[in-house]
């Protein structure tokens, strides 16, 4: 990601903002290209910050933040080019579908103006419903007009914040195919997510951002051969823990094994692929009964936190 | 421009506000009615110290303003839409001007509207004195609105701080405080109404006319810059 291709859309170097004793994002260095870029963590990871400054609406403390070359911040001018859909739900719910998107048209100064406002609402195949108060919406459909708004003065460069909070299955597959034509249309994408797979089906590269720092950027193939090769721990439960556990320990995809105070096993796998096939046939050829087996530590969070402390030894 | 004053408009515009801003409208009006139902009325020094000075000028209009001025940046803060009206080609005074007549506009309406029959029944169709206490209702609701526009740029806790510049400067200091006067908003509508018609708060010292126009003048220009460059600076949420 960082130094490829000539010229990157967006450049963050050594990106930092504090808010009072928290760092938010952490000298994070980046480039940016055209096409679409996932923007992957947990919560409070400093995605939003970071997408926020960006788009020059909140303030760096240091380092610094560029756009097509130019500061994003205090450049009016510049806003012509970037669509951002922030995180936030809120919208002004006494405003029309229609009215807020011809709003969002007037404030960028786009003309003309009506074909613009059709084509967007059209975009997000809201149509029918572009006529009723913003306040009657769903959580999904807010998501949508409040996208439309983003898009109606054509913006080569989208900053999207968690976007599809709130879509239903058919309007993800919208969203991402409709992301996927301006991608292919030459434009800058930058889409944040906490949900893994989300972003994996969107997005060509991703970075991942843990406690305001860079943790990992690029390929996403890069990046999943990275998670398939963390540590995972799994809990079984069975009716004969210790005859199981002596077997397990047997077991290639298994680098240790224990017993927790309750008499359930704590296995720690590297291959998780492997011993989800190999658990099973190991209790029946031992003739012990599974209970349970739980995955103990498959949250983003702990992805996040085992690429961070990789990265650090 | 004019979308960003219609929004703003719309947005003083909820049934709450109006309904606010209303009540208060009329209550100065409906004070003087009950007094000028006494039999012995108080004398004119008593309405004007009372109700035009205490009431009307520094409680009506201030927490009215204070109420509408909220529609101009206050909401879009505390909703996070600010994000929607900043992200714009245009220069920030040309965001912070409309909203600030947005606000303006309908306070400017109303009080002056109330002034002016509270003004008339009080001062027994007086229509020089009803002009200049009408005058005086303009100015305060702009100074009013500029300084609540401002400090809703400059802070979350615009409301309780603005009550509190209610209460304790305008209502207090001002009052009480010698050399305050001359930085008291309404001590410069009461000059305003003064300087329009001298037999009005004839009592009491007061700021040249042409001197509070200067410094109301000075006040708004000041504070639309202050406006300006707080919203270039400031984080938009």
């Amino acid at each position: 990601m960082t130094s490829g291709t000539p010229t990157p859309v967006i450049r963050t170097e050594r990106l930092t903002r504090w808010f009072g004793n928290i760092v938010a994002v952490n000298e994070v260095t980046l480039d940016i290209h055209p096409g679409i870029t996932g923007l992957l963590g947990p919560n409070g990871a400093g995605k939003s910050t970071l997408i926020r400054m960006m788009a020059g609406l909140a303030r760096t403390s240091s380092g610094s933040v560029t756009l097509f070359g130019e500061p994003v911040r205090n450049n009016p001018p510049l806003s012509r080019r970037i669509g951002v859909m922030h995180e936030h739900e809120t919208v002004y719910g006494f405003l029309t579908g229609r009215q807020f998107v011809r709003l969002m048209g007037e404030l960028r100064e786009v003309t003309p103006l009506g074909e613009a406002v059709e084509r967007a609402i059209d975009q997000v195949a809201l149509q029918d419903a572009a006529d009723r108060k913003i306040r009657t919406y769903s959580r999904g459909m807010r998501q949508r007009i409040r996208l439309a708004g983003t898009l109606v003065h054509d913006p080569e460069v989208l900053l999207l914040d968690e976007p599809l909070n709130g879509a239903d299955p058919k309007q993800r597959i919208h969203f991402q195919r409709l992301l996927k034509r301006f991608a292919s249309e030459g434009r800058t994408i930058v889409v944040s997510s906490h949900v893994l797979e989300e972003v994996e089906r969107i997005a060509d590269t991703v970075l991942l951002l843990v406690n305001g720092k860079l943790a990992a950027s690029g390929d996403f193939r890069a990046i999943r051969a990275a998670l398939n090769e963390r540590p995972y721990h799994v809990l079984v439960a069975c009716d004969a823990p210790r005859k199981l556990a002596s077997a397990v320990v047997q077991l290639d995809s298994v680098e240790a094994v224990k017993l927790d105070p309750d008499g359930r096993i704590v296995i720690l796998s590297r291959n998780v692929l492997d011993l989800q096939i190999e658990l099973p046939r190991l209790a029946q050829r031992t003739s012990v009964t599974l209970r349970r087996v739980v995955p103990l530590d498959d949250s983003l969070e702990s992805v996040f936190g085992y690429l961070v402390d990789g990265g650090e030894r | 421009m004019k979308s960003l004053f219609l929004l703003t408009l719309r947005r003083v515009l909820t049934p709450s506000r109006l309904l606010m801003i209303g009540g208060l409208a009329l209550a100065p009006f409906a004070v003087t009615s009950l007094i000028l139902l006494i039999p012995d009325a108080p004398p004119v020094g008593i309405f004007e110290t009372n109700i035009l000075n205490t009431l009307l000028a520094g409680a009506i209009i201030p927490l009215a303003t204070l109420a509408t001025a909220r529609a101009a940046f206050g909401d879009e803060i505390s909703d996070r839409t600010l994000a929607n009206v900043t992200l714009t080609p245009y220069p920030r005074w040309k965001i912070v001007l409309p909203k600030l007549l947005g606000v303006v506009a309908v306070p400017v309406l109303v009080m002056p509207v109330s002034a002016c029959l509270t003004s008339y029944m009080g001062y027994g169709a007086d229509l020089s004195a009803t002009w200049a206490v009408t005058v005086g209702a303009v100015v305060a609701v702009v100074l009013y609105c500029s300084v609540f526009t401002w400090l809703d740029l400059l802070t979350h806790h615009a409301v309780g701080i603005g009550l509190a510049y209610i209460v304790v400067w305008e209502g207090l200091f001002s009052r009480f405080v010698y050399g305050v006067r001359f930085f008291s908003i309404r001590s410069h509508a009461i000059a305003v109404m003064h300087g329009v018609d001298e037999r009005r708060f004839a009592d009491s010292e007061h700021t040249a006319l042409g001197l509070t126009a200067v410094a109301a003048v000075v006040v708004v220009v000041v504070l639309f810059v202050l406006s300006v460059r707080r919203l270039r600076t400031m984080d938009s949420p």
